[in-house]
């Protein structure tokens, strides 16, 4: 059967919207795909560089050509230079630089130090912090929107104008050089605090006016309602905290000497200016320092989609 | 199961909105109390400061006869049914159940057993395993219900349960929750502005208007004896019709003059009109008070209004005629299978007993 005009113009236009949607869903593909690129091309080099001979580094293939080494010495134990020496055995493998790095600085030490504070700050932010908004966003005190504001004020005071004093104030208290020096002041956040009140006042009101006729007090509230419906907003501020505290620099630089209590962006600077020149390693230390921050992300991440979906309070 | 009274209860919020006036009702164990009104009438004010959800201005509460002005919701013994449902998203159909029992700390198997027996009432024995959001509306409404009953609480407070739902479902619940009173006799205060589901529910209704009380009764005594122009207007569906009338007298009968018609009051109003001789009245007729000519079987005396119709809707069981007078507009339900044509002149029969008069000035029903 022949087609009327309509149905003849009818498919045609349907047919160039979609082949309009295509050309710009491919436009938008290639543009996300340079950029996913050229953020990851830095990664893929770190890694690469990371497997690589000592030899080779400097070779310009991404792929690299052949494994570095390790010497073993007589005893079985791994050598964490490259000199070769009488009866060392060489082991070719793709871990090689790895394990050089980490024995040729005590990164066992750094590491325990680094998920000491990280660990700790990020559980404790969430306790306090998860306090502090509930405060805010559901009690009512005197002067609750004032102070609010006003602890929301110390987010404009950079770090560096405050380091100073706190340093000072620390070395009174016998602080210094202590781990208790990087994890006291980073259990308290404003921006967290921040977060977090933002989200629970998403929440509506009338679940908690719920809870309060079901018979719960205002902790038991926050446990059993706020709570687990904030998952996404907590593993929000856990991962934040965690990355930020696993890669703060100056404050530990300043308070932390000696090697026993260094954490790993300290330890990592050390280990540059000894090992500058030897960018394999100084890779492969880098790697070894990202692996915490990878593991946090991947379980978390599922929480952030989650937090997404939740936004909306509409299928309640 | 408890009384509950409101002795003198106001509300002022902060920014100074007397929400509810001088709040006075003592509902008996066991009733089941309707307050209606129109929106901002104050009637969720009320419902809020009997569950404790808001604080008490001035005057009065009484649950069981214990002064609870100051006791904090949890301890007053009430559930409340939300009007958005307000289901723990996070929960189970069966935990938002347990919940509250749990913070009260029953015991397990007694939790168990009281949750099943709910949600065998309320037929949710199949969705214990789903979370709110997997629920349709009427479910979730049901969850509601079920989280309010296995409290088994001294009063049960409902604040518009049911004005999310589609109107079929809504007829369907209402029937529920009459028969869930019917069952466990708590007593319970509604809010809606739904007039159907005050007098659909309510053993008695208080109809409100600007946080007053305006009249509190049986729906059959509120719907056949409003004691203002407010309720009478507010309470039945089409409301009622209001013409402006002058009173007359001639010889020893009375007469309510419009203009283009005049009728004959019956001698039983006549003592209530008798003052009012020269001056404006209201008159209040209902739509299902007001005859064609063609089916009236009574006597039709002086009680003859003829006026044109202006549109005609027929629902099946019904018809509604919308009229003009020269002055007002009115609507009569008429038999359905009464042949009405758009701009005819027809002759309507007012039952003069069912009249009602109300002071123009200060609206209230003329004794
Ligand atoms: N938290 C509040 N603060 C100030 N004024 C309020 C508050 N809540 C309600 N009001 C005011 O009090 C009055 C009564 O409100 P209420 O919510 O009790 O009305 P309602 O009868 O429940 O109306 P609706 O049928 O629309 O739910 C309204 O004028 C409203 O604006
Ligand atoms: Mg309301």
């Amino acid at each position: 059967m022949a087609k009327t005009k309509e149905q003849f113009y009818g498919q045609s236009l349907v047919e160039e919207r979609k082949r309009k949607e295509m050309i710009s869903n491919l436009i938008a593909y290639i543009i996300l795909s340079i950029g996913a690129f050229t953020m990851v091309i830095p990664f893929l080099w770190t890694i690469s560089t990371a497997l690589k001979d000592p030899s080779d580094v400097y070779d310009g293939r991404f792929i690299p050509q052949r494994f570095s080494y390790i010497y073993v010495d007589r005893d079985g134990k791994f050598v964490p230079s490259n000199a070769y020496r009488e009866g060392y055995k060489e082991i070719r493998a793709w871990w090689a630089n790895f394990v050089k790095a980490w024995i040729a600085v005590p990164f066992d030490k750094y590491y325990r130090n680094s998920l000491i504070v990280a660990t700790i700050t990020t559980l404790g932010q969430l306790v306090t912090c998860t306090l502090a908004a509930y405060a805010f966003a559901r009690l009512r005190w005197f002067g609750r929107d004032a102070v609010f504001l006003l602890y929301l004020g110390t987010l404009m005071v950079p770090f560096t104008v405050t380091m100073i004093p706190v340093y000072i104030l620390f070395k009174w208290l016998g602080l210094v050089n202590t781990l208790i020096a990087v994890i006291l002041p980073a259990l308290f956040s404003a921006f967290g605090t921040f977060l977090l009140r933002q989200f629970f006042v998403s929440i509506p009101y009338d679940l908690e006016e719920a809870a309060f006729i079901d018979g719960a007090n205002r902790l038991q509230i926050l446990w059993h309602v706020i709570l687990p419906l904030s998952k996404g907003a907590l593993a929000t501020l856990g991962t934040f905290t965690f990355l930020f505290q696993w890669n703060d620099f100056l404050w530990p630089l300043v308070v932390l000497n000696s090697e026993e209590v260094k954490t790993i962006p300290i330890g990592l600077t050390a280990f540059q200016s000894a090992y500058g020149s030897q960018w394999e390693l100084v890779m492969a230390a880098s790697l070894i320092a990202l692996i915490p921050v990878i593991i946090i992300y991947l379980f978390n991440q599922r929480f952030f989609t989650e937090s997404i979906m939740l936004t909306g309070f509409g299928g309640r | 199961m408890a009384k509950v009274i409101l002795k003198h209860v106001s509300k002022i919020y902060e920014n100074g909105v007397r929400a509810v006036d001088d709040f006075n009702l003592e509902i008996d164990d066991g009733e089941f109390i309707v307050l209606v009104g129109p929106s901002g009438c104050g009637k969720t004010t009320t419902l809020r400061m009997i569950a404790g959800l808001e604080d008490i201005t001035e005057g009065e509460l009484w649950i069981d006869n214990v002064l609870v002005n100051n006791v904090p919701p949890k301890d007053r013994d009430i559930a409340m049914v939300f009007q958005n449902y307000a289901l723990y998203p996070h929960m189970t159909v069966y935990k938002n159940m347990a919940f509250g029992l749990k913070l009260r700390k029953v015991p397990q198997e007694e939790i168990d057993k009281r949750v099943k027996e709910a949600a065998e009432i309320l037929g949710l024995q199949a969705l214990l395993d789903r979370k709110p959001k997997q629920l349709s509306g009427g479910q979730r409404q049901r969850v509601a219900l079920g989280r309010a009953i296995v409290r088994k609480p001294k009063v049960f407070l409902f604040d518009e349960p049911l004005s999310n739902l589609d109107a079929k479902l809504r007829v369907q619940m209402r029937a529920e929750i009459n028969k869930l009173h019917a069952r466990l006799g708590v007593t319970t205060i509604y809010v809606t502005h739904d007039q159907v589901e005050a007098m659909t529910l309510g053993t008695r209704i208080v109809v409100m208007r600007d946080g007053k009380i305006q009249q509190v009764g049986t729906p059959l005594e509120v719907y056949a004896n409003p004691v203002n122009k407010f309720v009478a207007g507010f309470i039945g569906s089409p409301p009622m019709n209001f013409l402006e009338v002058t009173v007359e007298q001639a010889g020893d009968n009375y007469y309510l003059n419009e203009g283009s018609f005049r009728i004959l009051l019956p001698k039983g109003k006549f003592s209530q009109v008798s003052e009012y001789v020269g001056r404006k009245v209201i008159m209040g007729i209902r739509p299902e008070h007001l005859y064609d000519r063609s089916t009236y079987n009574g006597p039709i005396n002086e009680n003859v209004i003829s006026a044109n119709v202006e549109i005609t809707e027929i629902l099946g069981a019904e018809q509604f005629v919308y009229f003009a007078t020269e002055k007002h507009p009115f609507v009569a339900k008429v038999d359905p299978f009464v042949h009405v044509k758009l701009g005819e002149k027809r002759e309507v029969v007012v039952d003069v007993e069912k009249l009602h008069l109300f002071d123009p000035d200060t609206e209230y029903v003329i004794k």
